[in-house]
């Protein structure tokens, strides 16, 4: 039976893998994943020192911690990849200065070279992992992990949904963005939205990372699509609400339809308008930038439609994101005065945010000035982290 | 919470209690204990020697940090205890804490210990951290 798995029992399995460290002997990594996974998954000593040869185990990397592992009794003819990196902190430098190298991922998209790296590192296990699924009668993968562990088990699903007949489940609490548009809708349509569980509180800030044009998959472009959005207090992120703990708590015992559908704000074709068109000013907070985002991704949607250009080719990697950017929407503001307002009200959207008056004439927004715009936009939110990092330290919470 | 003070974590809760060797006191035996550091890398070691009555005891073990250090991370911390008694090296205890608060190990009570030198280690989950240890302190475990 091809089944999901719970939401409780998905958290727990990608909290769990936190009990794996560097010091653990094999004896006492046994002795670990037998008591957190054991009743569910095969887990036998010559699993984990096979680990080095192939099939299931222990996956260690200098970058990456996990488990393969196949199921039993409940679980038979299910295969399980459950992720974490190895940092016990999401690192700093890329939180508040995007490092924005970009290579290709197994389908040939753009992703964040950070994770594809660390995704690398662990994928001649993978591979080895996937020769054991047909004596094994696998009929179901679930890819699992929280924070950086979500960002490469979205990696590990895209790579085994173009190496086996199998469409992976995949399950990610916190995650951060892992790939650009087209990776997210190259992803979404390979894979299905259906089967992408990605829940996120909303005001922690590693979902918000890295900034655009890195973007979530599952790609909301139609109201059908769904995320697990979960409303979290305060409109400013706190470090706690990254936490799997918060996870767990939030998640309780509900299922996957009550953890639906939780949020107020509807990023559809017309909610994005209105909100490029209110005059209202704008504060620079976590609801606005997810509207930012949404926003910048169907303006820019719209610039390449009009050029008869697409996405996967707008972004390669040898421009800079901002320059190539910028040029789309210079480009759009020439085209039919429709899409010529959509990016001017987005530009003064971005100046509202950044405290500036939003007064922008459509001879007045050069290249330069666009890119100039986007620039300040990175930084901004660059040392927005860092201030919500600072604020929690300080006060112990978010602010 | 002030403005300046650090943010504090727990590594390692105080612990005491008595070490023995087939149902003897191991008196004079020598306690290691290594902990990671959560907000920096590298670790935090301190050791005693047990009393005429094998008792050992060493004081809880915090991190801190101030403005501009603190990520958010999942907190995780390996923690070990090495006995070295009659010539022979004991690892009593490969713990991961799993949350910040003190005494976690022990759900919120003081963490006081039976270490058999000679038994097979017992692996245990508490608070959804793990220890694989030597030593017996009456606690719950975690539910499946």
């Amino acid at each position: 039976m091809d089944s999901i798995l719970e939401p409780r029992d998905a958290a727990k399995f990608a909290d769990n893998v936190y009990i794996l460290v560097e010091t653990q002997l094999p004896e006492e990594l046994l002795a670990a994943l037998n008591l957190f996974y054991g009743t569910k998954m095969d887990i036998s000593a010559e699993n984990i020192t096979s680990a080095k040869t192939g099939g299931p185990g222990f996956i260690k990397s200098t970058t990456a911690f996990g488990l393969m592992a196949f199921g039993k009794g409940a679980y038979e003819g299910h295969a399980f990849v459950i992720l974490r990196g190895t940092k016990k902190t999401f690192p700093a430098d890329w939180l508040t200065n995007f490092n924005l190298a970009t290579s290709r991922s197994t389908r040939g998209q753009l992703v964040h070279d950070g994770f594809n790296q660390a995704f690398l590192s662990m994928r001649a296990q993978l591979k080895a992992f996937i020769t054991g699924f047909a004596g094994r009668g696998v009929r179901t993968v679930h890819c699992i992990g929280h924070s950086l562990g979500g960002g490469l088990a979205t990696l590990c699903a895209e790579f085994l949904e173009a190496n086996t007949t199998l469409k992976p489940y995949l399950y990610t609490f916190g995650a951060p963005r892992v790939g650009m548009a087209p990776f997210a809708t190259s992803l979404t349509n390979s894979l299905s939205y259906e089967r992408m569980y990605r829940i996120y509180h909303r005001t922690d800030i590693v979902p918000c990372v890295p900034f655009w044009p890195f973007v979530h998959a599952p790609l909301q472009e139609k109201e059908e699509v769904y995320d697990y959005f979960q409303p979290s207090p305060g409109s400013f992120p706190a470090v706690e609400m990254h936490d799997m703990a918060e996870y767990l708590k939030t998640i309780g015992k509900q299922g996957w339809s009550e953890l639906r559908g939780k949020r107020d704000e509807h990023f559809g074709e017309q909610g994005i308008n209105r909100w490029l068109n209110d005059k209202a000013s704008v504060s620079f907070h976590v609801t606005n930038l997810e509207w930012l985002d949404k926003a910048i991704s169907y303006v820019v949607g719209k610039c390449l439609k009009a050029m008869g250009m697409a996405m996967s080719n707008a972004f390669s990697a040898t421009f800079t994101l901002m320059d190539r950017l910028a040029y789309i929407l210079r480009k759009g503001i020439n085209l039919a005065t429709a899409i010529s307002d959509l990016v001017l009200n987005l530009i003064r959207k971005m100046m509202s945010m950044l405290g500036m008056k939003p007064i922008l004439e459509k001879a007045d927004a050069t290249h330069a000035f666009i890119t100039r715009i986007f620039q300040q936009m990175s930084a901004r939110v660059g040392a927005y982290c860092q201030r919500a990092l600072d604020s929690v330290l300080v006060n112990g919470q978010g602010m | 919470m002030s403005l300046f003070e650090p943010k504090k974590v727990c590594l390692f809760s105080a612990i005491s209690g008595v070490i023995t060797l087939n149902g003897e006191p191991a008196k004079g035996a020598h306690v290691k204990r290594i902990v990671e550091k959560f907000y920096s890398s590298g670790h935090n070691t301190d050791e005693t020697m047990t009393d005429d009555n094998g008792y050992f005891e060493l004081p809880a073990v915090f991190d801190q940090s101030f403005l501009g250090k603190f990520l958010p991370g999942e907190f995780a911390i390996p923690q070990q205890v090495f006995v070295t008694y009659g010539g022979e090296e004991y690892k009593v205890w490969a713990g991961v804490k799993r949350t910040k608060d003190e005494n976690s190990e022990a759900r919120g009570n003081e963490l006081v210990v039976q270490c058999k030198l000679d038994s097979e280690p017992q692996a245990i989950a508490v608070d959804r951290g793990f220890y694989y240890t030597q030593c017996s302190w009456g606690v719950e475990t975690d539910e499946d």
